[in-house]
C-alpha cells in the first residue's frame, strides 16, 4: 500500500493539469473522471437516506415518504456505483455550462455522462441529470442538447419523480386488473411527458436557442437505434495489397430506413413522436419571442464534445461484444480521424474478438442479425454473415496484421497480435500450407495471362501439337507444381474460370513468410499440442486418478501463493424468500467492508483495497480505478468460455504499475433466508414425528449464508478462480471475517504447502 | 469409569496425536482446536413408541417426599445430557476428536413389576429369630431410580464440501462405550401394608422402607453406542461460537444378567430388602434400561464451542 500513499498527491497534480487541457484524439485515451468527487458518489446510501430519514413528502404517509426516499437512492447509487458514470471530465463539463445556460449557475442540478451507446437521458429526484454517451455521440447541436437537458429540468422542476409514485401508490391499491393498471400508469407518465416537453420549451426559449433545431431533437430520438452518421462503406474500403475481397461479397441493395412516428404507445411511459411533435407545434406557435441561437457556446466545443462520445461509443461497442457496430463506428470517425492510433487499435479489438468468437463456435452471439439493420451498416453486417468460418477468421487476422504493421512497436498491439495468433492456433480448419505466397492480385493477373496463353494455342492449328510441348517445357518447375496441385492463378483449361471464393487463401500471402508470425504461430500451437496431449493423458486415467488429479488441480488454481491482491468493492446481499432486502443488503455490505477494513496487516497477505470506502481517502483516482476494475470484470463474466482481450489494455497494465499486482478478487456474500415451503408446513403438520426430526434440519438450513470470490488476472485477463462457501446459519461480521480469512490464506498457500 | 482400560485411553490419545500431525492450516481464523461444552435434552421416545412397554405412563416417576413421607407421581418427559468434546481440523471439512457424554434420567414406570404383585417379606434379628413372623407387603407406591449413563467416543466430524469447519452446519459421528449406572447415591423408597398374618385380608397401616438397590443393579453396565449429530456452530467472537444442534444415539448393551441375581442366602435387613427390590424391579428391568440408557432419537443441544 506504500505506493497508494503517493498516488494522491500525483493524482491531484495529474487531474489540475490534463482538465486545462483538451483531449487530444491524435493520443485518444479512454475517458475517466477527474477533479473532485461529488458527494452523490462520496457519500453511502445509508447516509444520504439518514439524511433524509425525517422527510415527509406531500401526499404520502410516513412510511411511504420513507420507502420512496430509501427507493430513489438505492436505485440512483446502483447505477452511481457502476463504473459507468463519468464527472469532471470534458462532456460534463460541456453539458453542465449548456444545462447553466437554461437553469442559471446557481443551480443545485448535477449533470453527469452516462457510459452507454442508448441514446437516452433521464433525471432523478436528487437533481441528478444523466446523459448517455450515445446522446452526445448523435447530435446535432448544442441547440439539441439544450432541448433534451431542458426536458429533464423540466421534469426535475415539476417533482415529476415523487408524483409518478403518489400515482403508483394510488393505482397499485386500486382494484383494477393488471392491465388497466398499465394503462392508467402509462397514460399518467405521458402527461408528465407532455409537460416536461411544455415547460422545457419555456426553459430552451428563455435561454435563447432557435425553435428550428427543436424537431429534428425528435428524429435524434427516432433514430436512435441507427449509428451516429450513415455512410456506405466502398467495397475498396477493404481492399489492400494482400487482401482483396471480392464484389460478389458486398449486398448492393439493403434495406431502407424506415420507422413510425406514429406507433402505438398506449403501453408506454413515453407518448409516440408524432404526438409530441404535434404538441410542441402548438407551444411553439404560442411563443413570440424566438431566438436563432443553435449554438450559445463555442460551436467547436460541441463538436469536440461530440467525437470524444463518438470515441467513447467504440469502447462502450466492445465492451458490449456488438463488434460489427464497433467497426461501423471506426470507419465514420476514420473519415474525419484517418489512420488514428486509438481507433486502429480498437478496430484491431473488435476483429480479433470476431475471430476469437469464431473460432470458439461464439459468432453468432457477438454480431448482428443483417436483416435487423437498416441502412448503410447492413452492408458490413451482411459482410460478416456472408464470409465462412475459414474467410472469417483469415479477413480478421489479416486486419490484425495490418495494424501490427503500422504499429510494430505498440505493446498493447502487439498483445492482440498475439491474442488473434492464439486464436488462429486454436483453430483447427486454419493450416499455414493452405495459403498460397502470392498476392490475390498477382494470381489474378496470372490467371488471365495463362487463360490468354491457352485461347492463343488453341488458335494455332489443333494438330500443332509441337506448341502445345514447347509451352509444356517452358513452364517453370514452380509453375509445373502450382498447376499439378491445382492451384487457381494458372488455368488448365480455356474455360476455366478464377475460383473468387478462395480469396482469402492469397490475404495472408506476406505474413506466412513472416519469422515473427511463424515463431508465435508455432509456439502457440505447441502449447497447444501440449495441452491436448495432457488432456488426452488424463482422459486415460482411471476414474479414481482422474477424480484426484481434478481435485489436485482444483487446488492448485486457489493455492497461488499470492503475497499481495486488489480488492474489488465487495458487494452483499440480503435475500428473503425471493426478495432482495435492499435496507439489509446495504447493511451487510457496511458490515463485510468493515470485515474487510479489519484485515489490514492483520494476514500474510497485503489487501490493495479498491472501493467507495477508499473514496475518501484517494478520491477521483480510486473511483477510476474501480471503475475500470469493474468494466473489466463484467467484461470478462459476460463469455466465460471465451478468453477475450481487454477493452482497456493499457488502463490496466498502469492498474497493475500501480498496485505492483494484477490479481483482482471480488466478493459477493449472499445472506439467504428461505422461507418454509407451503408444501413442507402440510407434510409436517400430517406426520408430527417427522417434524421432531426434520424441523429442526429444516430450520437450520433455511438461513445461510454464500461467500463467493472471483479471482481474475489483469495481466492474462482471464479468471483464475471462482470458490464459494456455504455456511448455514445467520451472516454475522464474524463469520465473513473468517470466511475472507480462510480465503487469503488459501490464495496465499503454494500447493507444496 | 475403572473400565475404561489404559488401552483405551491410549488408543485415545494417540488418535488426537495424529489428528494433530496432520493439520493443515485452515480453521476459523486459523485456529484449529475446538473444544466444546454443550447440555441437552429431549422428549423420551421410546418409552412411548416402543410396542412391549408403549404406554405414555411409562413417562411416569414417583418422588419420595421425605418431609410429609409420602409419594408424588410425576410426569418425565426428558431426559438430559451434557456433553463435552475436544476436536481437531486435520482438513477444510473433516475434524477428528473425542467426545464426553453424561446422561441422566429418571427411570419410568416401567422398570417396576405389576403393582398388583404381593412380595414374601420375612425380617429375622440379628441372632437369626424371627421377630414379627412372616408375612407379605403390598408395594404400592415406589420411588422410581435414576440412572447415570457415560459415554466416551472418539468421533468425526464432517461439513459440506462449500462449508468450513468449525462453522456451519457439521455432521459428527462416533462409535464408542457407554456405561450405564444406578445413582445409588440417592435414596429410594417404596411404601406399602403389611398383610398381617393369621388374618384373611388384614393389612398394616402403611410402612415405608429404604428401597436397596442389589447388587446387580449397582453394577455397570456396558454398552457399545453409535452416535450422530448435527449442528450448526455460530461465530460470535473470534474464539468462541454457539453450538446448536441434535443428536440420535443407538446402542447396544452387552449381556450382563449373571450378576443381576442377588444371593438368596443373606439374612441382614438390607439383603432382604434387595430381594424385595429385585421382585419388585421388573424381571426386564435391564432391557428397559437399555433402551432407556442407550438410546436417543432425538436431543436438542446448545453449548459453547471455544476455539483456538
Amino acid at each position: 500500500m506504500k505506493k497508494l500513499t503517493l498516488i494522491p498527491l500525483f493524482t491531484l497534480g495529474l487531474s489540475l493539469f490534463v482538465t486545462a487541457q483538451k483531449t487530444d484524439f491524435s493520443n485518444f485515451t479512454p475517458i475517466q473522471s477527474r477533479g473532485d468527487m461529488p458527494d452523490d458518489f462520496a457519500l453511502m446510501t445509508f447516509e444520504k437516506v439518514n439524511e433524509e430519514k425525517d422527510i415527509v413528502i406531500d401526499g404520502l404517509g410516513k412510511k411511504e415518504s420513507k420507502e420512496f426516499i430509501k427507493g430513489i437512492h438505492y436505485g440512483i447509487d446502483e447505477i452511481l456505483r457502476s463504473g459507468r458514470v463519468i464527472y469532471g471530465d470534458e462532456m460534463t463539463e460541456y453539458v453542465t455550462r449548456v444545462g447553466e445556460k437554461i437553469t442559471g449557475k446557481n443551480s443545485d442540478i448535477r449533470f453527469y455522462i452516462l457510459r452507454s451507446n442508448v441514446v437516452n437521458a433521464f433525471s432523478t429526484k436528487q437533481g441528478i441529470i444523466f446523459v448517455t454517451e450515445g446522446l452526445l455521440a448523435q447530435l446535432s447541436n448544442e441547440a439539441q442538447l439544450a432541448f433534451v437537458l431542458a426536458h429533464e429540468i423540466a421534469h426535475y422542476q415539476k417533482e415529476h419523480v415523487v408524483e409518478g409514485y403518489k400515482e403508483n401508490v394510488e393505482i397499485a391499491r386500486s382494484r383494477v386488473n393488471n392491465d388497466s393498471k398499465i394503462k392508467q400508469l402509462s397514460q399518467y407518465s405521458k402527461e408528465k411527458e407532455f409537460e416536461a416537453d411544455g415547460v422545457g420549451i419555456e426553459l430552451y426559449n428563455a435561454a435563447g436557442y432557435s425553435k428550428e433545431e427543436l424537431f429534428d431533437v425528435f428524429d435524434v430520438l427516432l433514430y436512435s437505434y441507427l449509428p451516429f452518421d450513415l455512410k456506405s462503406i466502398p467495397s475498396t474500403y477493404w481492399n489492400t495489397d494482400h487482401l482483396v475481397i471480392p464484389e460478389s461479397y458486398f449486398e448492393t441493395e439493403f434495406p431502407d430506413i424506415s420507422v413510425e412516428k406514429d406507433y402505438d404507445d398506449s403501453k408506454s411511459s413515453h407518448p409516440n413522436i408524432q404526438s409530441r411533435s404535434e404538441m410542441i407545434l402548438d407551444i411553439i406557435e404560442n411563443i413570440n419571442n424566438w431566438g436563432e441561437a443553435r449554438f450559445l457556446l463555442p460551436e467547436e466545443d460541441f463538436y469536440h464534445v461530440r467525437n470524444i462520445a463518438r470515441f467513447e461509443t467504440v469502447r462502450n461497442d466492445l465492451y458490449a461484444f456488438r463488434y460489427g457496430d464497433a467497426i461501423y463506428s471506426i470507419y465514420l470517425l476514420e473519415q474525419e480521424f484517418p489512420n488514428n492510433k486509438y481507433l486502429q487499435i480498437c478496430k484491431a479489438k473488435a476483429w480479433a474478438g470476431l475471430l476469437a468468437f469464431k473460432v470458439e463456435g461464439r459468432y453468432t452471439s457477438v454480431t448482428t442479425s443483417p436483416s435487423k439493420v437498416q441502412g448503410d451498416p447492413h452492408q458490413l453486417h451482411q459482410l460478416l454473415k456472408k464470409l465462412d468460418k475459414k474467410q472469417l477468421v483469415t479477413v480478421a487476422f489479416r486486419q490484425v496484421a495490418d495494424i501490427k504493421q503500422q504499429f510494430p512497436e505498440d505493446g498493447e498491439v502487439e498483445a492482440i497480435y498475439q491474442y488473434a495468433i492464439q486464436h488462429l492456433a486454436r483453430e483447427k480448419n486454419f493450416k499455414i500450407s493452405d495459403y498460397y505466397e502470392i498476392s490475390y492480385q498477382e494470381a489474378y493477373d496470372a490467371f488471365q495471362k495463362s487463360l490468354d496463353e491457352l485461347n492463343q494455342a488453341d488458335s494455332l492449328t489443333s494438330t500443332d501439337t509441337t506448341a502445345v510441348i514447347k509451352e509444356e517445357k517452358e513452364l517453370s518447375k514452380y509453375e509445373k507444381i502450382k498447376r499439378s496441385t491445382g492451384a487457381k492463378e494458372v488455368a488448365t483449361s480455356k474455360d476455366d474460370k478464377f475460383d473468387e471464393d478462395d480469396f482469402y487463401l492469397y490475404a495472408l500471402n506476406d505474413i506466412i513468410k513472416d519469422d515473427h508470425f511463424k515463431q508465435s504461430y508455432d509456439s502457440h500451437k505447441s502449447d497447444l499440442e501440449a495441452k491436448e496431449e495432457e488432456e488426452e493423458k488424463k482422459r486415460q486415467l482411471a476414474y479414481s486418478e482422474r477424480k484426484q488429479l481434478k481435485k489436485q488441480e482444483e487446488k492448485e488454481k486457489i493455492q497461488m501463493g499470492l503475497e499481495e491482491i486488489i480488492l474489488l468493492e465487495p458487494r452483499a446481499i440480503q435475500v428473503k424468500g425471493n426478495d432482495i432486502d435492499i435496507e439489509k443488503s446495504e447493511k451487510l455490505e457496511i458490515d463485510l467492508r468493515e470485515v474487510v477494513e479489519r484485515f489490514h496487516g492483520n494476514s500474510n497477505v497485503s489487501v490493495y483495497k479498491v472501493g467507495s470506502l477508499e473514496y475518501k481517502s484517494h478520491g477521483t483516482y480510486m473511483y477510476n480505478q474501480k471503475a475500470a476494475l469493474v468494466n473489466s470484470l463484467s467484461h470478462l463474466i459476460e463469455y466465460e468460455e471465451v478468453s477475450v482481450f481487454p477493452v482497456d489494455y493499457n488502463l490496466n497494465k498502469e492498474i497493475i504499475n500501480d498496485f505492483g499486482t494484477g490479481k483482482v478478487a471480488f466478493i459477493i456474500v449472499q445472506s439467504v433466508h428461505q422461507r418454509l415451503s407451503p408444501r413442507k408446513i402440510v407434510f409436517y403438520s400430517i406426520l408430527p414425528p417427522v417434524w421432531l426430526i426434520a424441523g429442526p434440519v429444516t430450520f437450520m438450513k433455511s438461513f445461510y449464508t454464500n461467500f463467493g470470490v472471483a479471482v481474475f488476472d489483469l495481466d492474462t485477463y482471464a479468471f483464475n478462480v471462482f470458490t464459494n462457501q456455504q455456511i448455514s446459519g445467520f451472516t454475522s461480521k464474524m463469520e465473513m471475517e473468517a470466511l475472507m480469512y480462510d480465503f487469503l490464506n488459501q490464495i496465499n498457500k503454494t500447493t507444496d504447502q | 469409569m475403572t473400565t475404561f482400560n489404559k488401552y483405551t485411553l491410549t488408543s485415545l490419545f494417540l488418535f488426537v496425536v495424529l489428528a494433530n500431525m496432520h493439520a493443515q492450516n485452515s480453521g476459523f481464523l486459523g485456529k484449529k482446536n475446538m473444544f466444546s461444552i454443550s447440555t441437552g435434552g429431549g422428549i423420551r421416545v421410546l418409552p412411548i413408541i416402543l410396542p412391549e412397554v408403549g404406554d405414555v405412563n411409562n413417562l411416569n416417576y414417583n418422588k419420595y417426599n421425605e418431609s410429609d413421607d409420602s409419594f408424588d407421581e410425576k410426569k418425565n418427559l426428558f431426559k438430559w445430557n451434557v456433553n463435552f468434546s475436544y476436536k481437531r481440523l486435520i482438513k477444510r471439512n473433516l475434524a477428528i476428536g473425542i467426545m464426553g457424554q453424561y446422561t441422566t434420567y429418571q427411570a419410568g414406570n416401567n422398570v417396576f413389576g405389576s403393582s398388583n404383585n404381593n412380595y414374601y417379606y420375612s425380617d429375622y434379628d440379628y441372632y437369626g429369630d424371627n421377630i414379627y413372623g412372616n408375612y407379605t407387603i403390598n408395594p404400592n407406591r415406589i420411588s422410581s431410580p435414576k440412572f447415570n449413563v457415560f459415554s466416551l467416543r472418539p468421533v468425526i466430524t464432517l461439513s459440506p464440501k462449500k462449508s468450513l469447519l468449525p462453522m456451519g452446519i457439521s455432521h459428527t459421528f462416533g462409535l464408542g462405550f457407554s456405561v450405564m449406572q444406578m445413582n445409588t447415591n440417592k435414596e429410594y423408597y417404596f411404601a406399602g401394608s403389611p398383610i398381617l398374618p393369621g388374618e384373611y385380608g388384614a393389612t398394616g397401616p402403611l410402612e415405608t422402607h429404604q428401597l436397596i438397590a442389589p447388587e446387580g443393579f449397582k453394577n455397570n453396565y456396558w454398552g457399545l453406542d453409535f452416535f450422530y449429530s448435527a449442528s450448526i456452530n455460530y461465530p460470535i467472537t473470534r474464539f468462541m461460537m454457539i453450538e446448536f444442534g441434535y443428536d440420535m444415539r443407538v446402542g447396544y448393551a452387552f449381556p450382563n444378567r449373571g450378576k443381576r441375581m442377588a444371593n438368596e442366602t443373606l439374612f441382614d435387613t438390607n439383603s432382604d430388602m434387595e430381594r424385595i427390590s429385585e421382585r419388585i424391579l421388573n424381571t426386564n428391568f435391564q432391557d428397559v434400561l437399555a433402551r432407556e440408557g442407550m438410546f436417543s432419537i432425538l436431543s436438542l443441544r446448545l453449548g459453547l464451542v471455544f476455539v483456538f
